[in-house]
């Protein structure tokens, strides 16, 4: 469980706030009317069925997909429309769905492009931090992250996220096509990285591993969220069978 | 408040939001009117003058012509400008994706044999050291 969960204050504004988002590809509604916060120190989990709208949804918070109506806001400012780069440089950083690795560089190569951006650490520095998180990476600095395990591949992403301290972290299908012992290792991280006072947004289909480290979740059910709460407050909801498992 | 949250704030209330998709379109399509604009320009310049008989008429509207091709060939410009940097970013993209896919299928090919032998328990991908290369 995340600081806020034991016990620390949040701050007044949520640090990354979706209010009655309505998106779109082409003229295909798939938003209608997303309202979402995520306090500062908190870890939210965002479920739901597959096609519900959590990637959408994922996506309009980290910049990918402009909304047709609502407001994008972070700390309590308007940056609706801000571009995916611009909401990384001033600390919300997006692992996007599936593999978010340049597969033909090695790992230490990966690092290094988080380097290149403005106020970055050194690679030394990086790669220190990076390896101490995950002594596997270590390992295996020379490795194409290709060849990589998916658990490994989804550890390097972890380490470029962590490289620019960003304040919240959205993560997308963080499982998609993992064990289920690598999940689990997975979510321990990012337990450990809200432990730090990161907020996250986590995305999932399924719910069992996620909702082990959240302190809310929200349930999205055709382009809307459905349900909000604490997890024990969504017991009887997550019960239901299109979380994609019974729980 | 942490550090971490206080430089958020300062940095979201600093941000300026960046239109850029929106104003490459305008960009385009202003590229695109000037280009045809001062193509149709220049040629009705160019017809009238040859309908005159006052020198001054004729070389005012040469001239006219040859400002409207300038415009034609500086809204030439702009708009490959601004449809090239959309093409390229797609093209950037792609680039991503299929160089993931190539590495997708190499490693599938490297680890079939391997799976086949009986081998699976260790990792049978060798390590390519780029440095060595």
């Amino acid at each position: 469980m995340s600081p806020a969960g034991n016990g620390v204050a949040p701050a007044t504004e949520p640090l990354l706030e979706l209010a009655g988002i309505r998106a779109a590809y082409g003229g295909i509604e798939v938003l209608h009317g997303v309202d979402l916060a995520v306090p500062a120190g908190a870890v939210v989990a965002l479920l739901g069925a597959n096609g519900a709208g959590k990637s959408t949804t994922v996506k309009v918070a980290a910049g990918l997909l402009a909304p047709s109506a609502g407001a994008v806001r972070v700390a309590g400012h308007d940056v609706t429309g801000a571009s995916c780069h611009d909401l990384a440089r001033i600390g919300v950083c997006t692992i996007p769905e599936g593999r978010g690795v340049f597969p033909n560089l090695t790992v230490r190569e990966n690092l290094w492009m988080a380097t290149q951006v403005a106020g970055a650490p050194r690679l030394d520095r990086v790669e220190d931090g990076a390896y101490a998180r995950f002594p596997l990476l270590g390992e295996r600095r020379s490795q194409l992250a290709g060849s990589l395990s998916g658990g490994e591949q989804q550890m390097l992403a972890l380490s470029r996220a962590l490289v620019t301290d960003p304040a919240v972290l959205v993560l997308d299908e963080l499982s998609m096509g993992l064990a289920p012992i690598v999940v689990q290792q997975l979510y321990d991280i990012v337990a450990q990285v809200a432990q730090e006072g990161i907020s996250i947004l986590v995305v999932e289909q399924f719910a069992r591993a996620v909702l082990g480290i959240a302190d809310r979740a929200a349930i999205m059910v055709n382009g809307v969220v459905a349900h909000a709460g604490t997890p024990a407050e969504l017991q009887s909801e997550l019960s239901s069978a299109y979380l994609g498992e019974t729980t | 408040m942490s550090e971490r949250v206080a430089r958020l704030e300062q940095e979201a209330a600093n941000l300026k939001v960046s239109t850029s998709a929106k104003r490459d379109g305008l960009y385009q399509a202003a590229g695109a009117l000037a280009m045809v604009v001062g193509v149709v320009v220049a040629f009705v310049a160019y017809q009238l003058s040859l309908d005159k008989a006052d020198d001054r008429d004729i070389q005012s509207l040469i001239i006219l012509a040859v400002a409207m091709l300038a415009l034609a060939v500086a809204g030439a410009a702009v708009f490959l400008r601004y449809s090239l940097a959309r093409f390229l970013r797609f093209w950037l993209l792609r680039q991503l994706y299929e160089g993931q896919a190539q590495v997708d299928r190499l490693v599938g090919e490297l680890r079939a044999p391997a799976a086949a032998d009986g081998e699976a328990a260790s990792d049978p991908i060798p390590t390519p050291d780029r440095a060595s290369q």
